[in-house]
């Protein structure tokens, strides 16, 4: 319990720190007509009462959640640097990309043809709107995590965390190739989901912004302010770690190659240093079961949910058991 | 709106649909390409792009969306490449025979889409 405490206290730590460090920077490029006025909406124990709810679409699909509203995606851009544009590098920027193509064009264009092309892109720019696109991980975190997010499912259905629990752990590994399931991804305790929210939730407690790293051939890059400020700092790669006597348990949606040679290993530190970043292995200790939660802690850290009223649903053990101890093992070439 | 296109090809393979759909909003709006094609494979049982990314390009790049869990093994890529070359090439708008390289476009769940040349056999450095 001392731990879960420490955790949700970094919490709101986290909070007035990236809301603060969105607002010093002026930020040009999102040049909407009403700036979203910044309040100290994210502490905890006002979650309830004051807390601006987004709204987000789940999307099994694509195991994404969409979220399309334009002030919603500024405030959680702005706020924590959450989600992608779908039509951006990273920021969504669609629009004012656009514009400023548009405005660039039309000052400069004397030729009939380039101006026809011109208005073509802008004819383009006003059907698409650019949605921002979250992970599993990033929309559990602000759903269950900081309650600021309601996520509905495709028959427009609110969510309950519950709900996402399940349905997040169910989409991580439905487009395996079904001889590789073995038993139902809801009583996996190494389901790929569980790891890699765990592992999110951890760094984004301890003040980091966290996001994907299939870029770098990892599966996360921490940001210390966000990707606005600087690059970022290290590469995660998410390990399991299984505690029964077999450690050898073969998962195939993580990297447990790179522990299996130097070769392989000194592979995946030399990408990381090309692009000047440190490596940072994550190991996800996993329990052998669940069932006799103080007996199988070491030294545990317990994750705990927020208190908003859909909460009181959940009844998934695994949310409220003694969970796993993440080690950090960091190499610098 | 852009998405009428592709809708069709999404409800016949819905589970390619999201990797499709983002792949073809990339290309036509985040990168502008200047043509973008879509072509059914039946054999491969998913859509490919066929794209020129300025009007002045005279080749065709064959775009081959995919997700980014999937499995590609040499067994894999060469069944690609033999099933492409059976494909008529009406379909293709170029000689299938022909088909040196594909580009896997593969779409990760925050949309980001990462772009990998790959070519039948070994191939020597080029500029591009």
């Amino acid at each position: 319990t001392q731990n879960a405490i420490n955790l949700i206290t970094n919490q709101n730590e986290f909070m007035k720190m990236s809301s603060q460090s969105s607002t010093k920077k002026e930020n040009k490029k999102l040049n909407t007509p009403n700036r979203f006025p910044f309040l100290p909406y994210y502490y905890i124990n006002n979650i309830q009462k004051s807390c601006v709810k987004t709204r987000g679409s789940f999307d099994a699909n694509s195991n994404s959640v969409i979220v399309s509203e334009k002030q919603a995606i500024q405030r959680l851009w702005m706020q924590g640097f959450f989600g992608k544009g779908n039509l951006s590098r990273s920021e969504p920027t669609f629009e004012w990309r656009n514009e400023k193509k548009g405005k660039n064009a039309s000052t400069s264009i004397t030729n009939n043809e380039d101006r026809k092309e011109i208005i073509d892109v802008n004819d383009k720019a006003i059907s698409i709107q650019e949605h921002l696109q979250l992970t599993t991980e990033e929309a559990f975190f602000l759903c269950f995590g900081l309650g600021c997010l309601e996520i509905y499912d495709a028959n427009d259905n609110l969510m309950t965390t519950h709900d996402c629990w399940n349905a997040f752990r169910t989409s991580s590994v439905s487009n395996i190739t079904p001889n590789a399931l073995q038993d139902s991804p809801l009583t996996q305790l190494d389901n790929p989901f569980i790891l890699r929210y765990v592992v999110y939730h951890y760094f984004r407690s301890l003040g980091w912004v966290v996001k994907g790293g299939m870029k770098f051939g990892c599966d996360y890059v921490l940001y210390e302010k966000g990707p606005e400020y600087k690059h970022a700092e290290y590469c995660v790669i998410v390990l399991p770690y299984y505690l029964s006597a077999n450690n050898n348990m073969n998962n195939n949606h993580f990297r447990h190659n790179v522990m299996t040679s130097w070769r392989l290993m000194s592979n995946l530190s030399r990408v990381c240093v090309q692009v000047k970043k440190s490596l940072v292995l994550c190991y996800v200790i996993i329990p052998p079961s669940l069932s006799d939660p103080i007996s199988n802690s070491q030294s545990h850290e317990q994750i705990q949910p927020s208190t908003s009223s859909d909460n009181d649903q959940h009844h998934n053990d695994d949310l409220n058991n003694p969970f796993k101890c993440i080690k950090h093992y960091k190499i610098k070439e | 709106m852009k998405l009428d296109q592709i809708s069709s090809y999404c409800d016949k393979y819905p589970q390619e649909a999201s990797n499709l759909s983002q792949v073809y909003l990339d290309l036509t709006t985040a990168k502008s390409w200047a043509e973008v094609k879509v072509k059914d494979i039946e054999p491969l049982q998913r859509c490919i792009l066929l794209g020129r990314t300025s009007k002045s390009d005279t080749k065709m790049i064959i775009i081959v969306p995919c997700a980014s869990n999937e499995i590609w093994t040499i067994e894999k890529i060469t069944q690609l490449f033999s099933q492409l070359r059976t494909v008529p090439s009406l379909l293709l708008d170029c000689d299938p025979n022909n088909i040196k390289s594909i580009t896997l476009a593969i779409a990760f769940p925050d949309s980001t889409v990462v772009y990998y040349k790959v070519h039948d056999g070994i191939n020597p450095p080029s500029d591009n």
